[in-house]
């Protein structure tokens, strides 16, 4: 075994991965907890990559055959229900997961100087997160996702002078069809995981390169633990608790597969998108239709990409952090996001419904 | 300057009487060249009744005004001679008598050509009919009890068929036909019951126009005929029922019950379902307790023994499904993909009805038949729900070992971290 290992290491240099490894170490206090969550969410993606490479091999991306093709997935091919099933409960809880492990890095301002490339790829992953969110929730081909890919991408729809472009690029044409479920299936199994892959590798090295950050207010703890083996296990029993979780889920909670779509019939009533996407839709919801002589809608989706906008400068913006200083009024503004997002999420399930 | 004023009063008093003369006032219901309206408008209630009802009169809304019925002249001012508008010589005919109002009414409605410039579609025999039915024929008679066309379709006020107001609009047909016959008093004459209407509306047809706003469903004069309104005779009642329940007609006429009834000068659907207070029907009616074959058969009879292995055979096939179905739903309720049985269940319910509807036949052969099939694939299903739910065990259980694993896994990792000295700690490099 050892000459195998010195044959490769001779040839592909990977000890210096090794040794690099064995020096590398993680702040130890009161927030290491959060550091998890990288490591959760990274791990609930090579899930979703598996999972999706064997549903790949029964799913037929056309309007005729998706609906039976997972239909068949279920009920015929063995263990398709649990293959299935993971995919789906993996898609959200690696959302959740991206959430909490965005807004801790924030809160934590693990964004200012020297990592901002770390920052600006995590946002970018975030939103290739969504798309591919977005995108697989059509893919079924049933009745909720039909509408619910109606009613999303009409939004678009309301952005000035390019609105209408953009929603006939990812429709594939003027209504959803089958051109868009075929098109949906290219962004979701190609386009998107390429574009991840890159800033995966880009985010992941350079968390590599700066280590993980502390807290400004415990900048001067020098508490830590080395990667490997400490860190390492500690992330691997989270991974083995995220993997008991995603196991009960799918054979206690599977996911019904709806009613085949008919672009015929009307809308539901009551047609909401994922939880992930709720606190937007919602927000254009309630904005009222006019504000001053603008539209209301329109000034709602200006709102969410200037907050965008922000999101990604965020490192840029900040000063106090970049020079190691407390920064609240961008730990304000975090908290503020979170609670927003968390109590419109709640209310559109509840007070909205 | 009083001077002026009064020169200005006096000159505005003299315009405003010359406007009075030169413009008389007209009535709220003033309608060039219709006096009849304006005139009437003012008169009392019973005589306003027609300018008040014109409105939504589809005569007036098709340009057909009061003189075109009632003839006269309606060109003469209210404040001119109302005799002169009423003239018998410029044709004035008053109020048409009941026993003319349908010929009255032919005058226009039995005339093709007249009546293809309103619509060309619209039938042109009503009074033909109408002299075949029992209303007609009375009225022939002289009995001006019976009703007339006015009395069904309003005098001023008549609505198009398809306008949900109208008279006859189906929602409305048997409270119109109840008017006449469900008075006691003046059906007292004719010897027929005056419940009809209150049996009708206790009826499975009156709750699906009703409640279920299903036009299609038979009222008064689907069965009866419209403008040749007559009680179906005991040998074509099958027929007209059958019109609507075609399957069943076809099988009831094979059958032996069609001769037997005929013979009998029993009417075919309805010794068994009713005319009027037609409703569900069920598994019930075969039963010994309260069917209605028992009215005619005798349980130890050959025809009573038929009966009764019917009887068993629709019953078994119905608890099939009843537990299919209870144990498809069970299956979904705990997260099983079901659906291609739940569509096979649709299936079963079909056989179901067919099987049911087969009973027409009296044919023990063919309801075997169709309950044997039905079984089968009632079975089909069984099996199905089983498998699911012995699935859900195997996923549980399956479910649980991994769990195990995982947790020994856990278990393990949890000691190995507990194993590293934990009092070492490396200052950041």
């Amino acid at each position: 075994m050892q000459k195998i290992i010195n044959f490769i290491s001779e040839r592909t240099k990977f000890h210096v991965i090794g040794d690099y490894m064995k020096k590398k170490t993680v702040p130890q206090h009161k927030h290491t907890v959060w550091y998890y969550f990288g490591g959760i969410t990274l791990f609930l993606f090579l899930i979703q990559v598996g999972t999706g490479i064997l549903l790949l091999l029964y799913y037929r991306p056309s309007a005729d055959g998706a609906f039976e093709s997972v239909q068949f997935i279920v009920t015929r091919v063995q263990f398709g229900w649990l293959i299935r099933n993971v995919h789906s409960w993996s898609a959200n809880l690696l959302i959740l997961t991206l959430f909490i492990h965005m807004f801790s890095a924030f809160l934590m301002k693990a964004y200012r100087k020297p990592r901002e490339i770390t920052w600006v790829s995590g946002v970018f992953l975030l939103f290739i997160s969504l798309g591919f969110g977005f995108s697989g929730y059509l893919l079924p081909w049933n009745e909720l996702a039909f509408f619910a890919t109606k009613v999303g991408t009409e939004i678009f729809g309301v952005i000035p002078v390019v609105g209408d472009w953009m929603v006939r690029f990812l429709r594939g044409g003027e209504e959803v069809t089958g051109a868009t479920l075929t098109r949906f299936f290219g962004f979701h199994v190609a386009v998107l995981p390429g574009m991840i892959t890159v800033l995966l590798f880009v985010h992941i090295f350079m968390v590599q390169i700066h280590g993980n950050t502390r807290p400004i207010s415990l900048e001067n703890d020098k508490n830590a633990m080395p990667f490997f083996p400490d860190f390492l296990l500690r992330d691997l029993l989270a991974w083995m608790i995220g993997l008991a979780l995603l196991a009960f889920l799918a054979a206690i909670y599977p996911w019904d597969i709806g009613q085949k779509a008919d672009p015929f019939l009307p809308a539901p009533a009551g047609i909401k998108p994922e939880w992930y996407f709720l606190f937007m839709f919602q927000t254009l919801k309630v904005i009222p239709a006019k504000i001053l002589i603008f539209d209301g809608e329109v000034i709602g989706i200006f709102a969410f990409g200037l907050a965008g906008l922000f999101w990604i400068l965020v490192p840029f913006l900040d000063k106090n952090a970049s020079k190691g200083k407390r920064s609240p009024v961008f730990t304000a503004i975090g908290i503020i996001a979170i609670l927003y997002i968390a109590i419109i999420t709640l209310l559109s399930y509840t007070y909205f419904n | 300057m009083m001077k002026k004023i009064t020169k200005i009063a006096l000159t505005a008093g003299v315009l405003v009487t010359l406007l009075y003369f030169a413009y008389p006032l007209k009535s709220f219901a003033q309608e060039p060249g219709n006096n009849c309206v304006t005139c009437h408008a003012d008169l009392d209630e019973t005589l306003a009744l027609p300018a008040d009802q014109r409105i939504n009169d589809i005569h007036f809304t098709r340009g057909i005004m009061c003189v075109d019925c009632h003839g006269g002249d309606s060109q003469i001012d209210h404040q001119g001679d109302f005799e002169a508008a009423m003239d018998p010589q410029k044709g004035f005919v008053g109020a048409i008598s009941r026993t003319e109002i349908p010929q009255f009414c032919d005058r226009c409605h039995g005339n093709a050509n007249y009546m293809k410039s309103f619509n060309p579609n619209i039938h042109v025999d009503q009074y033909q009919r109408y002299k075949t039915s029992v209303h007609g024929q009375k009225l022939a008679e002289g009995d001006e009890n019976v009703a007339v066309c006015t009395d069904c379709h309003a005098i001023h006020q008549m609505r198009a068929v398809n306008d949900p107001a109208s008279q006859v609009y189906p929602l409305h047909v048997s409270d119109t036909c109840g008017k006449c016959h469900s008075d006691d008093a003046r059906m007292q004459d004719y010897g027929i019951p005056t419940d009809q209407v209150e049996l009708y509306k206790s009826s499975v047809h009156y709750e699906f126009l009703e409640e279920r706003g299903d036009l299609s469903a038979p009222t008064c004069n689907d069965c009866h005929g419209n403008h040749g309104a007559a009680p179906p005779g005991v040998d074509n009642i099958n027929l007209v029922c059958g019109v609507c329940h075609i399957s069943n007609k076809d099988l009831f006429i094979r059958s032996p019950h069609f001769q037997a009834f005929q013979n009998m000068d029993m009417p075919a659907c309805v010794t068994c379902h009713s005319n009027h207070e037609i409703l569900y029907t069920g598994d019930f009616m075969l039963k010994p307790d309260d069917g209605v074959c028992w009215m005619c058969h005798d349980v130890d009879s050959e025809q009573g023994r038929t009966i009764l292995a019917i009887t068993s055979e629709i019953e078994s096939l119905n608890q099939l499904g009843i537990k299919a179905d209870s144990l498809i739903s069970l299956a979904e309720l705990k997260g099983m993909e079901v659906s291609e049985y739940k569509f096979e269940l649709l299936n079963l319910t079909s056989k179901l009805h067919i099987a049911r509807n087969l009973v027409h036949s009296f044919s023990l052969e063919a309801i075997r038949e169709e309950t044997r099939t039905g079984r089968e694939l009632a079975e089909t299903i069984i099996e199905g729900g089983n498998g699911a739910l012995a699935e859900i065990g195997i996923r549980r259980t399956g479910l649980l070992l991994s769990l195990i694993f995982i947790f020994l896994v856990i278990i393990g990792l949890y000691l190995k971290i507990k194993a590293i000295p934990q009092n070492e700690r490396y200052n950041e490099s």
